[in-house]
Parts: structure tokens; sequence; C-alpha cells
């Protein structure tokens, strides 16, 4: 195709303003984080006296012991807590996704229609609205200050559930279980030990996206665990905001970036799959 | 053979669905029954261990209010510099120690609606979603185009990709908490920038300016959501038949006519699916709010999820109106998203539906009246 001189002095500056816009927008989604962690490094004093800096200093042994002086924040304690939380969560949920969703395509049972489309129906219900008869259930079962409530809820994950599906229906074929039957594997046995492996990719995916969620997640945590010991990292991130007024800035930003840092390492090494899974979330629908 | 096979193999399906239904009849379904009974009753929650101590910092009624004093016996104020009222009400107990629960259908939905507070905090909520929502739909719209367009051709795509969905992925408290530091008064980093460039002459206080904290509120949502919507749109053109782009070449329509008169009425499954999740986070809207702001200054960022927290968890324990108020809540969302859908679906794609139906009925008819 042809182009007239003027439509392509056109074209190359519309692609200037694009990469402008972008670049700016990069900026604007990286450079908070930047600031936090160079101030990390800065003492209180520099920071009062300049906020805006991007050259690190070496305060960050100073800031670790003022932040390590408070009794709530405990970044050691909070990463902890927030992995077996975050762990368990993401076992449970890949792990029992996978089985339901086999059970959904691999068998022809009565009920299999109508479960389906239970499950895509209660996708749509926010876990916001049953938050004060959870907490009272908890209550009433005793589970108060314990990481259960946080972990078994994950077993029965709708969206996840129907992402396994559809990928189960595009790969997977009945011939590898029967073959697996004439040799006489029971079905659990099957669903353990070749179905499951070939899900992998999805598995991966998924994995990704419950770990994160369930790492962030703030409401439920603050309200069911009132003991410090079992505080996850958003509930000691939260107590930081009381450092503020004792204009403990240093240690403030420096226990923000504990508790950003693992999240960045785990992003930035995986976006590649971050991004596709996020994209398609998006085709399914 | 085959058929008898697998039926024989059916019992499965039912065993492999068991531990998913067990999970969901007792952590879902159970507690959304319960929150849906404690709506309708008079029953109040207990404080949970480690909590015991809480006082009610906020009052709801007014007849309900017993001012709080501390030590010295001046009266106490909270960090809005409102008075502190104990609301906490002692429940009926039977001579066993358990509540006496009574039944009264719509009083606790009648109490939430003539709460000046929760239509505050509605307005607030919906306020701080559509502002957040409307630029962060229309500049995904327009990298979305960008992108995907053959056009313009842009690279380093997956960079920017990266970058724009990354703050979507950090834990929302810690932004909130990283956002304030930032806005401090009167050394935080925007204060300092802004009088090193000179737009300001004296550090401005943000936290005390309701419209400056709502406007905050808002970019952060706007900011960490923009990349995700923006990834959803685009995975939605690349899934747009490239067929309709060849023949709209031949017919020698341009690039932007091709994005108004084929990308966008195409996109329209996708557009409202955008729309409904953003109108459900949006107005379940917590974590930003409470922690960047903690609902003030005077409750200016007060959502209607806080309103829920610190009626149900803040001291007072009132589970009724809390899961009153969650309910009502989820019946507002759910009529939105509805309207949001008749208003955005294909008109004449339902009325096609709609002449199919009768068609059909028509058939049907005719066909009763020959038998």
């Amino acid at each position: 195709m042809t182009e007239t001189k003027a439509k392509k002095t056109f074209r190359i500056g519309f692609k200037v303003v694009i990469y402008i816009v972008c670049i700016i927008l990069g900026i604007m989604s990286i450079l908070p984080f930047i600031i936090m962690f160079v101030n990390a490094t800065r003492s209180s004093v520099q920071i009062q006296q300049q906020a805006l800096s991007l050259v690190p200093s070496n305060f960050l042994a100073d800031n670790m012991r003022a932040l390590s002086r408070g009794r709530t924040f405990n970044a050691i304690v909070g990463f902890r807590n927030s992995m077996i939380i975050s762990s368990g969560a993401t076992i449970c949920a890949t792990y029992f996704s996978c089985l339901t969703a086999y059970a959904l395509t691999a068998y022809d049972w009565r009920f299999r229609k109508s479960v389906f489309t239970f499950i895509v129906a209660v996708m749509m219900i926010p876990g916001q609205l049953s938050a004060i008869g959870f907490v009272q259930f908890m209550y009433n079962i005793n589970m108060v200050n314990n990481f259960l409530p946080f972990i078994l809820p994950a077993i029965a994950a709708p969206p996840i559930v129907f992402f396994m599906r559809q990928y189960l229906l595009s790969t997977f074929s009945l011939d590898i279980v029967n073959a697996a039957r004439i040799d006489g594997s029971h079905e659990f046995r099957t669903f353990n030990f070749i179905v499951l492996p070939m899900m992998k990719p999805a598995i991966a995916m998924q994995a990704i996206f419950v770990f994160v969620g369930t790492w962030n997640q703030l409401l439920m945590p603050m309200i069911l665990l009132t003991d410090v010991r079992l505080y996850t990292m958003p509930i000691m991130v939260r107590q930081l905001s009381g450092n503020l007024y004792n204009t403990n800035f240093g240690s403030v930003y420096l226990g923000l970036s504990m508790s950003v840092l693992p999240l960045f390492i785990v992003y930035f090494s995986l976006s590649k799959y971050i991004i596709a899974g996020v994209q398609l979330g998006g085709v399914k629908e | 053979m085959k058929q008898r096979k697998n039926f024989s193999y059916a019992k499965y399906g039912y065993i492999f669905c068991i531990p998913f239904i067990l999970a969901f009849l007792i952590f879902s379904f159970y507690p959304l029954y319960y929150t849906v009974s404690i709506s309708i009753s008079d029953r109040q929650g207990v404080p949970l261990p480690g909590r015991e101590y809480g006082i009610q910092t906020r009052a709801l009624f007014d007849e309900e209010k017993i001012p709080v004093y501390d030590d010295n016996g001046n009266p106490l104020y909270d960090e809005d510099g409102a008075r502190v009222y104990d609301i906490t009400r002692t429940p009926i107990l039977d001579e066993d120690g358990n509540q006496i629960i009574k039944i009264a259908p719509l009083e606790n939905f009648r109490t939430v609606l003539n709460t000046e507070m929760f239509k505050r905090a509605f307005a607030t909520t919906f306020r701080l979603w559509i502002v957040n929502f409307i630029p962060q739909i229309l500049l995904a719209i327009i990298l979305a185009a960008w992108f995907t367009s053959r056009w313009t051709k842009i690279k380093g795509q997956g960079v920017f990709k990266v970058l724009f969905y990354m703050p979507n992925i950090i834990t929302a408290g810690t932004i909130a908490v990283l956002f304030s530091t930032l806005f401090l008064f009167p050394t935080g980093v925007v204060n300092d920038a802004l009088i090193r460039w000179g737009i300001l002459e004296t550090p401005k206080n943000f936290r005390v300016d309701a419209n400056a904290t709502r406007l905050i509120v808002s970019f952060i949502q706007f900011w960490m959501w923009y990349g995700y919507t923006m990834l959803i749109l685009i995975s939605g053109i690349l899934g747009l038949n490239p067929q309709m782009y060849e023949s709209a070449d031949i017919d020698g329509a341009g690039a932007v006519k091709q994005f108004f008169f084929i990308t966008l009425p195409n996109l329209r499954t996708i557009l409202i699916f955008t729309f409904v999740t953003s109108l459900i986070g949006g107005l379940n809207m917590f974590d930003i709010p409470m922690l960047y702001a903690g609902g003030g200054p005077g409750g200016a960022t007060r959502t209607t999820s806080m309103f829920i927290y610190n009626q149900a968890f803040a001291g007072a324990y009132r589970y009724n109106t809390a899961s009153a108020a969650s309910v009502l809540m989820f019946l507002i969302i759910a009529a939105l998203s509805a309207v949001i859908f008749v208003i955005m679906r294909d008109k004449d794609e339902a009325r096609l539906k709609k002449l199919k139906k009768a068609e059909a009925r028509a058939i049907k008819q005719a066909a009763k009246a020959v038998n």
C-alpha cells in the first residue's frame, strides 16, 4: 500500500505521541514504588528535609532497627503467616478445582449440567455479601485466630472450576483415561497421576492469581485474626500508618518495601504468564 | 460397549464433586443464609477474643448516644474530631446465656434506609466509583485501540503492558498506606515536589480537604485498574474476526472509522463485562478508602463497605443492621447490573430472539391445531 508523504509524517507524529503517553503512564506506575524503595534507605531527617529524592542513602540498617522496635510490625512473622495462608489456599483451590472440572468433563452423570450451571451462577455473588454470617459462623465453631477459615473455603472456587473446565474441554481426550482403565488404574489414581500433570500450564496460571489474591486479602483477616502473632502482611502494613505520627518515615517506607518486595519478585519473574492469564480471563466471558 | 462403560463410571462424577459441593455449602451457602437470617432478626454480635475492650466511636442513632469520658472526666474525641459515644447494647439473654433472637423481617432494612450515614456512604461510594471508572474505561479503550492498531504497530507493548498492570497486583492496603505517606503534610513527597516546582507556595494538608481526599482515592483506584481493563479490552479486540477488518480495508474505511464502526460495536459483550465487574468491585470498595484516609475527613470517603464494617466489627457489633446493609447493597448492585445489561445489550439481537420465540410459539400452536 502506498502512502503519501503527508500521511506518513502524520503517522510518525501520531506514533511519537503514543510513545510519549505510554512512557508517562509507565513512569506513573513505577515511580511511587521507586520513591518508596529509595526512601527506605534514607533517614527520617533526610526525608523531612527533602522527601522527593531518587538517590539512595545508607540508613537502611537504622530504619530496620527502628522498624523492629515497633511492637506489631514484624516482617518475618507477617511473611510466614501470609505464606501459610496463601500456599494453603492455592493448593486447595487449584487441586479441587481441577478435580471438580474433571468430574464435569470426563464423566457422564445425571446432574452434570445442572451443577455446571449452578457454578456459573454463583460466580456472580460477591463474597462480601456473606461476610457477617461467615464471621459469626466461624465464631460459633471456634475458628477465630485460626488459619483454616482462609484456606478451606478455597476448595470451592467457582471461577477456577470454570477456567479448568474450559482448559480440559480444549485439550483433554478420554482415550488416555480409557487406556489407564484397561491397565487397571483406579479412577482417583488416574486423575492424580495422569490428568493432573497434563493440566500443569492451567494450574500454574491460576495458582499465581489465587496466591496473590489471598496474599492481598485485608478485610477478613483483619476481623478474624486478633492475635498479633497471627497477623498477615497486609494487617501489619495497616499498623505501619501509626508510625507516621511518630515521624518515623524511613521505617514506614522500609516496612512498605518489605511487603511489596515478594510481590515484585513474583510479578516481574512471571509477568509473561500473568499478562497472558489476565487476557485469557477476558476471552472466557 | 463404550456407552455402558461410561455409565458404570458415572458415580465418580458425583464423588469427585463432593469436596467442592461440601466446601461451597459450608463456607459460602451457609454464611450467606446466616447473613440473610441475621438481617431479619435483632441479633447482636459478640466481641471476638482479643477485642473485648472495644467501644463504638460513632453513634448511629441520636437517642442511643451515651457519651464516653476518659479517666480524667474529659469527653473523648476520635481522630476526625467527633465525640465518642458508647452504643454497645447489652443483648437480652436466656438462662443459658444465649441471646434471645426476635424476628422482625423489615425493621433492620427500614433502619438502614432511614440512616443518614448509610445514604451518605452510598452516595460517596458511587461517586468514588464513577469518578475513577469513566477516565479508566476511556483511557483503557484508547490504549487498547493503539496497541491493537495495524496502522501504527506499536513496539515494546510487552513492557508497557507489564508496567500498566503492575499496580493491580500489589496489595491494596500497601498502596493506600504508601499514598498516604506520599501525600503527607507538611513534609510528604507530593508537597515537596509541588513546592519545588513552584505550583504551591506553602505545603497543603491534603488529609483535611474532603474533595482532595476523594479525588486521591478515586485516582488510586483508577491507577490500579486501568491496566487490567486495558488487557481485557485488548484480548477482546484480538478475538474479533479479522475478516471484518479486511473487508473494511477493501471498502476504503480508515483506521478511525474502523474503530468506531467495527471494533466498538463488536466489543459490546466485553464492555458489559468490564462495566459490571467494575461496578461490583467499585461499590464494594473498602481497602483503599479505609487505609488511605480511614473514611475521613469527617466521613467524606466512608464507603458502604466501611459503614458495614464499622457497624459490625468496630465495637458496636450491630450484626443485624450490618447484615441488612449487606443484603441491600447486593440488591442495589444486582439491580444496577441488570440496568447496565438492558441498556447495553444488542437491541437488534434481542428483537430477533423475541421474533424467533414468537415464531416457535406460532408453529407449536399450529401443530397443536393440526393434531
